[in-house]
């Protein structure tokens, strides 16, 4: 098994590096001088040129990219250009609010999604509201979404407030509060998506003859669904977290710009809507990379949960 | 219902619902099993036997059931298994009645040991602390044959060869002292020397706990193995039944007689070189039923008038022997 | 012809709605979308059925305007992905090993990464114009598309009539254009119906960013986005051009169901 894992990490590795060196390549290469682009339409040649010295742009791409991720790895990304600030300290203090909101999403999401489906009791009613929800979770794009709650919850009932966002200071009820709609808005589209893996699963699943060996045990339909389908119908979606997570590592840009938290997702947009490429460039390369990770993680997982696998 | 009688059939019939129509795989089938009795049920595949041991179970919810199927429970009152709400019938599952399956290799969840699968059969019905479910699950697998019953407990099913995963099988059905076990094929997927030493230890466990046992096959072989009485099904109704020693001295429907005559049989010399003659021809579909005795068309003593036209009912011929056929006293006659 | 799903008959309906308001848009709105007027923030009345925005422009005008740039943005990014797509998908399927190979590295290189964020990126740098969008977005959906039109064409490859287009002698492209293609086609066109769908998502939340078309080019999300302010005095400003883009997305994923 240890063997399976290495040659996993090992294939990771060139993924990553490759991605990195594409993107670099092109928004340095293909795109012209970003300096250009920074000045603006009303930049003169020796401005330009200037910049370019002063950055480094002048030097060949491949020597940028080597110097770019020499210093990415030692924790270095460079400094805003509009705000001057180090990437790295404008990062960090943005990070938790993004991890909160997508670990929380996805719990919200998998907890949700699971356990409305195995339901055996009241299936009648549960199931239409759950295809409903799984709906509007898969057309309804996030904005839309978080808006439409914020209009219904904050605005005409006025029982939620309408940022997302209040610091652990003011209080757990208080921050706990505030993420309610946020929450809610990221975890919609992954409960659909995950439903429908793991009602495909479950159907797979229940058709095997050890569920029909349970029934005739004695055991109610109940505890058949969670206590026999339900592990045996998991991980595919386990897989699916695991690669969901990795895309939720930008942050969940949309709904934090609806709901005006302060994480990594809004920093991204305004980096990218500034022309800040140090911030963007450390952004997409850490998102690509927790990315790749997610998934790599997620597929060694379901190697490891395979007690057949596991024991070989 | 007689004093020594368990379960009774009464005239079940199940229908299942299909794009072409309703279809009827078991037709008012009626049988009694006393308890402690072994009784076979036997028929090809498809003949609606295992339909029927499903039915007994309540465990197909699609299906139309109809009919009565009286059982006397451990308290000693009898209830109609088909008026049962869900409820009463999970408390029956496993606890009065128990089954077991044909196909071992998927009969045990991979994801849970087989200790964990063994305790939860044990308490389901009874009121017992984990260790002591512990306990009676190794003296369980213990009493089933399995060498290292500790070890099984902790074991993953893809460990276990068919036969000790029969075993297991076995043993977890019997966790709660069924009055009535229905095996179904339990033997048809493993070794025949596998088969043999599962059939003897079926044998050996009804004696110890005077349980009853509905063996459903299509070995003839098996039946005269381990049945008193056995119970012929063709095209979902009963054709025969009696004794087993009756049934293969003397069977008194052509069906049965031809199965017996498909047994390659060893023994006496004239029998070596005797060509085995397999019926020919195959089950009718159960959407193009033909008219009459349902076997006619394969049936070498088939006679134009009688057997397709009315269908025949079930007559007794000697005590306990019944036997659907127009024309058994003249077969009858013939052979003797 | 069988009858097909009613799903895909809702979806059919839908589609053909937004077709219409996108193609006969300056006729079947009320009024001129970039007409400003003195009605500022009007709320829904007999004269503007959804209100009027903040600088006084007719909301339900300015919807059905922005039906053109959801469905020229989505039908575009369709069909980009399909040309990347298809070719790639069909030569890893059909003609296996070396060449299946490298394509699967490809498809699995991109089908991991985040679309959002690449699509960001790159239309951030590029500039947001509507063409650069639709490239983008059909780049991002192409390796979903290979990958189904290489299971399918590996699947059909084995099939006993390819064999016997073979054994009669015909050629690679051959059997590809007249045995695979004509039945991976009908798996495409309805998987195309998703990348719509999930194009026009994605393109609605980038302008919802301020990365989308620019104004005054009535744009469904980046309607939403002005409207986020004004939501106590016209909600409709938001919830209207929100209400289209849903609609549209559902419209197009009923389109290209399947049933399981």
């Amino acid at each position: 098994m240890l063997s399976v894992i290495v040659r996993r990490l090992l294939l990771g590795i060139p993924n990553v590096i490759l991605i990195s060196v594409l993107l670099f390549f092109a928004i340095f290469g293909a795109l012209g001088s970003p300096a250009a682009l920074m000045l603006g339409l009303d930049a003169t040649p020796e401005r330009i040129a200037e910049l370019e010295r002063q950055f480094g742009f002048d030097r060949p791409l491949h020597v940028q990219y080597l110097d770019w991720m020499w210093k990415a790895l030692q924790g270095d990304f460079g400094r805003s250009y509009t705000t001057s600030q180090r990437v790295t300290d404008a990062l960090l203090p943005r990070l938790m609010p993004s991890i909160e909101l997508a670990l929380l999403g996805m719990l919200v999401a998998t907890t949700c999604s699971v356990f409305f489906s195995s339901i055996t009791v009241g299936k009648r009613i549960v199931r239409p509201l759950v295809n409903v929800a799984s709906l509007i979770g898969i057309t309804v794009p996030n904005f839309m979404l978080g808006i439409s709650l914020m209009y219904v919850f904050s605005v005409m009932l006025g029982i939620l407030p309408t940022s997302g966002w209040a610091p652990w200071s003011a209080g757990i009820g208080q921050h706990l509060l505030h993420l309610i709609l946020p929450v809610l808005t990221v975890a919609a589209y992954y409960f659909a998506s995950f439903g429908l893996v793991y009602r495909a699963e479950y159907r797979a699943t229940s058709r095997r003859l050890y569920i029909q060996v349970a029934r005739a045990k004695g055991l109610s339909e109940s505890q058949v669904s969670f206590r026999h389908i339900l592990p045996n119908s998991i991980l595919p979606v386990i897989t699916q977290v695991g690669s969901s997570l990795g895309q939720l590592a930008a942050g969940s840009l949309v709904t934090e710009t609806v709901f005006s938290i302060p994480g990594i997702g809004t920093l991204f947009t305004n980096a990218l809507l500034s022309r800040d490429f140090p911030v963007f460039l450390a952004i997409g390369m850490i998102t690509i990379v927790c990315v790749v990770i997610m998934n790599l993680l997620a597929d060694l997982l379901y190697v490891v949960a395979n007690p057949q696998i596991r024991l070989d | 219902m007689g004093n020594d009688v368990l379960i009774e059939v009464d005239d079940v019939s199940v229908t299942f619902p299909s794009r072409q129509g309703l279809i009827r795989a078991v037709r008012n089938v009626s049988f009694e099993i006393k308890r402690g009795e072994i009784v076979a049920l036997v028929g090809e595949s498809g003949s609606g036997k295992s339909t029927t041991g499903l039915a007994m179970m309540r465990l197909m919810p699609t299906a139309g059931i109809s009919g009565a199927i009286r059982l006397v429970r451990k308290d000693g009152k009898p209830a109609d298994l088909l008026k049962l709400n869900e409820a009463e019938v999970r408390g029956v599952r496993g606890n009065d009645v128990a089954m077991i399956f044909q196909e071992p290799m998927s009969s045990l969840d991979p994801v849970f040991t087989i200790g964990t699968q063994m305790c939860e059969a044990a308490r389901v019905h009874q009121r017992i602390s984990r260790r002591e479910a512990y306990v009676a699950s190794v003296k369980a697998l213990d009493a089933v044959g399995l060498p290292d019953p500790e070890q099984v407990m902790l074991a993953f099913q893809h460990k276990l060869s068919g036969g000790m995963r029969q075993r297991v099988m076995i043993a977890m059905a019997l966790a709660s002292h069924p009055s009535l076990l229905i095996a179904d094929e339990p033997t048809t997927a493993l070794d025949v020397t596998i088969q043999a030493q599962i059939v003897d230890h079926l044998k050996m466990l009804q004696r110890q706990t005077g349980m009853a046992i509905l063996f459903i096959t299509h070995n003839l072989g098996l039946v005269a193995e381990i049945a008193d009485r056995a119970i012929v099904m063709y095209a979902g109704e009963i054709v025969e039944s009696g004794s087993v020693r009756e049934l293969f001295r003397r069977p008194r429907m052509p069906y049965t007689a031809g199965l017996l005559n498909s047994l390659p049989r060893l023994g006496r010399k004239k029998d070596l070189g005797a060509p085995i003659e397999p019926i020919p021809g195959s089950l009718p579909s159960p959407l193009a039923m033909p008219d009459g005795c349902k076997f006619h068309p394969r049936c070498r003593h088939f006679t134009p008038g009688l057997c397709d036209s009315g269908p025949p009912t079930l007559e007794t011929c000697e005590d306990a022997h019944q036997v659907r056929c127009a024309r058994w006293r003249d077969l009858a006659r013939a052979a003797s | 012809m069988r009858m097909p799903h009613p799903n895909v008959l809702i979806g059919l309906t839908i589609v053909s709605l937004v077709a219409a308001c996108a193609i006969a848009a300056p006729w079947l709105a009320p009024y001129d979308p970039t007409t400003t007027s003195v009605l500022l923030f009007d709320t829904p009345s007999s004269k503007h059925w959804f209100g009027t925005d903040q600088l006084g422009r007719d909301v339900l005008s300015r919807v059905i305007h922005g039906a053109r740039v959801s469905l020229m943005i989505g039908a575009g990014a369709a069909i980009v992905a399909g040309l990347i797509g298809v070719p790639i998908g069909l030569a890893g399927g059909y003609l296996g090993q070396t060449v299946d190979l490298v394509a699967m590295q490809f498809i699995n290189l991109f089908i991991a990464l985040p679309g959002l964020v690449l699509a960001l990126i790159i239309i951030a740098m590029t500039g947001a114009t509507m063409s650069n969008i639709i490239v983008v977005l059909g780049f991002v959906a192409w390796p979903g598309v290979a990958r189904l039109v290489r299971g399918q064409a590996m699947s059909i490859r084995e099939s006993v009539y390819v064999e016997a287009a073979r054994a009669v002698g015909g050629g690679t492209f051959w059997i590809i254009s007249r045995h695979i293609w004509p039945n991976v086609f009908r798996l495409v066109a309805v998987q195309l119906a998703t990348v719509v769908a999930f194009s026009i998502f994605t393109s609605s939340s980038l302008s919802f960013l301020g990365l989308g078309v620019p104004p005054p080019t009535p744009d469904w999300g980046g309607m939403v986005r002005s409207g986020v302010d004004y939501l106590t005095v016209n909600p409709f400003m938001s919830l209207a051009p929100g209400g289209a883009v849903a609609l549209t997305i559902f419209g197009f994923y009923m389109l290209g169901y399947r049933e399981q």
